[in-house]
């Protein structure tokens, strides 16, 4: 029997759930690390991913504008305390180049605010390119894909 | 990015309803010097703090004018926005009581070239509701919406510059939103 793509499932559920949990666990300091150091990072709506527009409503395209995300957050913005609860399903390796994978996943996200109040935050799809680093998976390319037009007039942790 | 000493200010309508405030940060009315020791007594935040890639803030010149930011409003509801090279319209449509959206349309034009589309792309990080310069903004609206309810009977006033809304060359102001409201009280009845 071929282990191999049994193995490489077992890798990419792991770094999903690293990646939620790091995002979930408020350890955003580590969150920059899940990516390469020419990666690409944005937040988009359906609507616009489907119309090819290339707009994100948090927009990266290095590893260093990641770290000033999280810089930002914790030193210079000021903002409601908040926790997410990522939910990640449904993944599926959608197409395989030289050394890299195409995988998509579904994502669920529920915000609970410092009040108590929880609210479905996000639901959309992750479109995603991982590829090998020093044998660990790591993103080069993350596009957050919401399904809802509309976002809260707050998205301070990303997705 | 941006100092109170830069040339700037705010140009009202008169009869209050529109504006449009504008900052041109290259040029000092004070001089770098004088600017920096004014500057000098005021605290940081946080100081040193400095961003890994700070790419995304340099800019284009594209109108000849120097400025670099203008935000334009147009009663009672439209808003244009050039911040640095991200230029978008903002359309704010009351949704009830307890709701208000607030549609962006950011543009880009075909002549473009990769380096000015890339900025623009990069310069939405500034504003919305992930806007390094508006989180605050988003966060605070929503904590005076949900503290009003209960307290309709209750009033404050913060008072900045006197009551008028006149035209000024300084953005140390809040003449321009006092103006929307000389301008929306009258026609709302209030």
């Amino acid at each position: 029997m071929e282990t191999e793509p049994i193995v490489r499932r077992l890798q990419l559920e792991q770094l999903y759930a690293d990646y939620v949990h790091c995002l979930d666990a408020d350890e955003l300091e580590r969150w920059p690390e899940f990516f390469i150091e020419d990666c690409f990072y944005r937040v988009t709506s359906a609507e616009n991913y489907e119309a090819g527009l290339p707009l994100g409503l948090i927009y990266a395209t290095s590893r260093n504008m990641l770290k000033d995300r999280v810089s930002a957050l914790r030193e210079a913005n000021i903002y409601e305390p908040q926790r997410y609860r990522h939910l990640v399903s449904s993944l599926r390796v959608v197409g395989e180049a030289a050394a890299a994978l195409d995988v998509e996943a579904n994502l669920l996200v529920v915000r609970t605010m410092q009040d108590g109040g929880m609210t479905i935050f996000a639901a959309g799809r992750y479109i995603d390119r991982v590829v090998r680093e020093r044998e660990v998976w790591k993103f080069a390319r993350k596009e957050v894909v919401l399904d809802s037009r509309q976002i809260d007039t707050l998205l301070a942790i990303p997705i | 990015m941006s100092r109170l000493t830069s040339e700037g200010g705010v140009d009202i309508a008169d009869n209050g309803a529109h504006h449009a405030s504008y900052t041109r940060n290259k040029i000092d009315r004070v001089g770098a010097a004088e600017s920096d020791q004014l500057y000098a007594g005021i605290p940081s935040l946080r100081e040193n703090f400095r961003l890994a890639d700070p790419g995304f803030l340099s800019m284009i010149e594209e109108f000849g004018d120097d400025t670099t930011t203008q935000i334009l409003s147009v009663f009672p509801n439209f808003v244009l926005q050039q911040i640095q090279n991200s230029i978008a319209l903002r359309l704010v449509l009351p949704k009830g009581p307890d709701k208000t959206e607030l549609q962006w349309v950011y543009l880009g034009f075909e002549e473009d070239t990769p380096e000015l589309s890339a900025l623009r792309l990069a310069q939405a990080n500034l504003v919305g509701p992930a806007g390094y310069v508006s989180m605050e903004d988003g966060a605070v609206g929503n904590f005076i919406q949900r503290a009003l309810p209960g307290a309709e009977s209750e009033s404050s006033v913060l008072e900045m510059g006197g009551f008028e809304h006149v035209s000024e060359p300084n953005r140390t102001t809040e003449a321009s939103i006092r103006g929307f409201w000389h301008s929306y009280r009258p026609l709302m009845g209030f």
